[in-house]
């Protein structure tokens, strides 16, 4: 019986309940409206914190060498540089140019001297790697071949289409569309990552989905 | 602009254009490693041998760093304890000691510089160790919420039925008089593991754990009474036979989630018919097979549950929390 003051993990709200955790689920136990549309699953991006993580002093520590503390940048930011190298390269190159970016921030973390522009630093790492991943010219076929028969192939068919719609955008909308569409970053996630204003951010992101529903044909 | 905001922060009503794209493109997105996850459960049982070793060169003479020391402990309400010691102001709770609240005190614990854990009234906490290797605390009765940032698997929580590991996140954690536990994961990754029973706790999620049993199986908070009996009865009560086949004919938005954990446990067929009747409610990533889902195909069921990775269902959220919208 849990008769505390119990956190729901959705909202973080506090309930008062007088029974266990049963109870607190049955009130919820409503049916549900199997008509609505918009029944997805949805990457939430994270929650805010009264603790925020303490950037600035991980990449200190890093640059003094501590492998912990730039795992934990690594955590924080890889789904940024995926999203940068995702909207120049393959995707299935974008796995491997990611641990090269990190491999090369790691070797080169003690020449950044403002701890605070570790994001954009990192951002214009990825950039440099995906520019010289396409100098050397690999394949850009996607090795990520599907079973016809698979019923999943088709929606994975239709998502890199997409996205090489977004990759024939300018490249400061596919970028921020990227992050935004396909990584799950919202717009103030985006500027505070890569450095960026949130007025450039906004502006991106807008004209971005004007050019990209263009594309798509879509009316809006 | 203003008014339709959820292109920029998904705030405001949804834009099913937007919605429709993100649910296209999000399988193509970064995937953290699984596997370094659930390597978390293999730490936990390391650094059991890992705190042998260290009190070996510990005991070495010419070992020279600082000691095992204490964290800062700020009352939030009343006069909690550090064992006998009514606590005033601030104190210092040192490995070894007890941390206690009555029904009408609070305090919260500066964990160095990494967070924090707020203890709530009715409460009873033990400082395990405060090393660099693995901060630990053991909740024997009460709450507890941890909110604490660092390297995965550095904090960890032991309670009577499990022990939590963070991997980088915000949680709340409640024991019973019987041992009997709750997590509710608010933001990244709980590890729960005893006996070699693990689970992985993805934010917005809880997971109950017994005593003799370990944890069971997670469940998203809006899981109907129904649907959560019966998980009980297949996580904890041998004495029943599994009702795999009704948790599997409950499936809605709310509790699919679950299922997809159940997969490693029951048998081909009844994992052939959660493939099924999950993926009619959320088609799975691409590369995610019917055939290898059967098959248990170790990194296929990895990705399957990371779809679930962070979740947030808009219908599960909208029937099951009317109280908040």
């Amino acid at each position: 019986m849990w008769s505390r003051v119990v956190r729901t993990a959705y909202t973080g709200r506090e309930q008062h309940t007088s029974n266990s955790v049963v109870t607190s689920a049955k009130r919820f136990d409503r049916p549900v409206d199997w008509s609505r549309s918009g029944l997805h699953l949805r990457r939430v991006p994270p929650r805010d914190h009264v603790h925020s993580p303490p950037l600035s002093r991980w990449v200190e520590e890093s640059q003094a060498g501590r492998r912990e503390s730039f795992d934990a940048l690594t955590r924080h930011y890889a789904a940024m540089v995926h999203g940068i190298l995702l909207s120049h390269a393959p995707r299935a190159e974008a796995e491997d140019l990611l641990q090269d970016v990190f491999i090369k921030a790691w070797q080169n973390l003690g020449g950044l001297r403002e701890v605070e522009a570790f994001g954009p630093w990192l951002a214009t790492l990825a950039r440099n790697r995906a520019t010289d991943f396409h100098r050397r010219k690999r394949s850009e076929v996607s090795i990520d071949a599907l079973d016809p028969a698979d019923p999943s192939a088709g929606r994975h068919a239709e998502a890199v289409r997409v996205l090489e719609l977004i990759r024939t955008l300018p490249e400061t909308y596919r970028e921020t569309l990227v992050l935004r569409l396909v990584e799950g970053l919202t717009g103030p996630e985006i500027a505070l990552c890569t450095g960026l204003t949130h007025g450039s951010v906004r502006v991106n992101l807008h004209r971005g989905l004007q050019l990209l529903r263009e594309k798509l044909g879509v009316v809006k | 602009m203003k008014d339709h905001e959820y292109w920029w922060d998904r705030s405001g009503a949804s834009d099913p254009e937007i919605a429709k794209l993100e649910r296209l493109l999000s399988p193509l997105g970064y995937r953290p490693s699984r596997r370094r996850m659930e390597a978390v459960g293999y730490l936990q049982a390391g650094l059991a041998l890992a705190a042998v070793l260290v009190l070996f060169w510990l005991a070495e003479p010419h070992r020279s760093g600082p000691p095992d020391t204490g964290w800062s402990v700020n009352v939030l309400a009343g006069t909690p304890r550090i064992g006998a010691q009514a606590l005033t102001g601030t104190g210092t709770l040192l490995p070894g000691q007890w941390l206690m609240t009555d029904d009408s005190s609070a305090a919260e614990i500066v964990v160095s510089d990494r967070g924090h854990v707020r203890l709530e009234p009715g409460s009873r906490l033990y400082l395990v160790t405060t090393d660099t290797l693995g901060r630990r605390v053991r909740l024997t009765e009460g709450m507890v919420h941890v909110a604490v940032w660092g390297p995965s698997g550095g904090f960890v929580v032991e309670t009577p039925a499990a022990s939590a590991a963070d991997l980088e996140g915000e949680y709340t954690l409640t024991v019973d008089a019987r041992g009997h536990g709750l997590l509710c994961v608010e933001s990244g990754w709980v590890s729960l593991e005893r006996n070699g029973r693990t689970a992985l706790v993805p934010s917005g999620a809880q997971c109950e754990m017994r005593p003799g049993r370990g944890p069971g199986t997670p469940y998203l908070a809006g899981a109907s009474t129904d649907y959560l009996e019966l998980l009980r009865a297949f996580d904890f009560d041998s004495a029943q036979t599994a009702p795999v086949n009704e948790l599997i004919d409950l499936a809605s938005p709310c509790n699919a989630f679950s299922l997809v954990y159940l997969v490693d446990r029951v048998e081909p067929m009844q994992r052939g018919r959660i493939f099924d009747r999950v993926t009619a409610l959320y088609p799975p990533w691409s590369g995610i097979t019917r055939a290898g889902i059967v098959a248990l195909e170790t990194s296929m069921v990895a990705t399957w549950q990371d779809q679930f990775e962070c979740f947030e269902s808009e219908v599960c959220r909208a029937s099951c929390l009317p109280d908040v919208l």
